[in-house]
């Protein structure tokens, strides 16, 4: 067994166990689904969500051939996203569904400060990994820190505003679609 | 298929199947978080579990060099400190989140004495994994002694000394920090 694929089964693991609480966070809705208030921008924000698991597992094959000798700090530089990603998987739902009306906006509006602020968390990792493993240049990075600056304004600022919400939900939607589009990575 | 990819199969799972109970803990704590207390020594605690079952998994990759003919007795000898790890996980946190205020500091003298009752079979556990498979000697485990003894002082005795739970669990997450920083082993 090769040391990338003995790295890849832990992260493989965790970000199948992200994927496991999406599934089963939707699933679980669906079941009660006649008393589930359903809200736009949450719901962009599970496919959001489950879409950065598969782009995260798909990109890591990347690092079979990046690195040579896996030392302990690389190997968890590159766990801490997996890991941001399952508790934003997590986030996304409610802890129990026995209430008479699951408002999925009244909990949205109530957490989506903590989905946000791990969201920022993803980005601002992301950016030294493409810098110290994948010897991309900093300037190639300007686009994280944009995305970075606009996901700081959900976490620093608390709005109710539906039209911010569906804006920021659909902007992040349309840049991972964008992201497959444009670049469509081979493994 | 290896004997060895084999059985790092079964200890993965086990292994991710504790860090998900850390992880799902967290974000229930961070869904709930306006009517948590929290207590630093248990956060810190749930800093060292998923440390040391990150570190298992790290450590495990060398059983495949040491163990030419794996047999079951060695199986279940590597196996069970996986199975002690995720027994400390499910302890970190209460069953429910439901209900009024949970304050973690009473959680966590309520059950500390469990956990650290489970974490004193880490060392008994380890020390002869150590010795007999990968070689050491019993001097380079002398830390490990004085861990033990310490978990099961506190296991016996059941202080609640605030001191001495806040010192043994900084105690913990330095000595974690310096093995990734000033360590930091290849694979």
């Amino acid at each position: 067994m090769s040391q990338f694929e003995y790295i890849m089964v832990l992260i493989s693991l965790i970000l199948g166990l992200g994927l496991t609480q999406l599934l089963f966070g939707v699933a679980n809705l669906l079941t009660r689904w006649s008393n589930v208030k359903v809200y736009l921008p949450h719901a962009i924000c599970i496919v959001v969500v489950f879409g950065l698991h598969v782009q995260e597992w798909w990109v890591n094959y990347i690092y079979s051939y990046a690195i040579e000798t896996w030392h302990f700090s690389v190997f968890f530089s590159l766990l801490v996203y997996p890991i941001f990603l399952f508790i934003m998987a997590r986030l996304l739902f409610p802890l129990s569904l026995d209430a008479k009306i699951i408002d999925l906006k009244q909990f949205y509006l109530a957490n989506y400060r903590s989905f946000y602020f791990f969201g920022l968390l993803l980005v601002l990792t992301s950016i030294p990994k493409n810098i110290l493993l994948l010897d991309m240049a900093i300037s190639d990075q300007a686009n994280h820190a944009l995305l970075a600056s606009i996901i700081l304004i959900p976490v620093v600022i608390r709005t109710d505003k539906n039209w911010f919400h569906y804006g920021l939900s659909i902007m992040m939607f349309l840049t991972g679609l964008l992201y497959v589009l444009i670049f469509n990575p081979r493994l | 298929m290896e004997p060895f990819e084999y059985v790092s199969v079964l200890t993965s799972l086990i292994l991710g199947l504790g860090i998900t109970q850390l992880l799902t803990g967290v974000a229930d704590l961070i869904l709930s978080h306006k009517k948590i207390k929290f207590f630093i020594p248990h956060s810190l605690w749930v800093l060292n579990v998923f440390g040391f079952q990150i570190q298992e998994w790290w450590y495990n990759y060398e059983y495949s060099r040491r163990i030419g003919i794996w047999h079951m007795s060695d199986f279940f000898f590597l196996v069970t400190y996986p199975i002690i790890l995720f027994v400390m996980a499910r302890l970190m946190f209460p069953v429910t989140l439901a209900g009024g205020w949970v304050d973690l500091k009473s959680f966590y003298f309520k059950n500390f004495r469990k956990i650290f009752f489970v974490a004193v079979f880490l060392p008994i556990i380890s020390i002869p994994q150590n010795i007999i498979i990968s070689g050491r000697s019993f001097i380079d485990e002398l830390p490990k002694v004085g861990f033990g003894l310490i978990l099961l002082y506190a296991t016996i005795s059941g202080t609640e000394n605030k001191y001495f739970h806040y010192a043994f669990s900084i105690i913990g997450i330095v000595i974690a920090l310096s093995y990734l920083l000033f360590y930091d082993p290849a694979l």
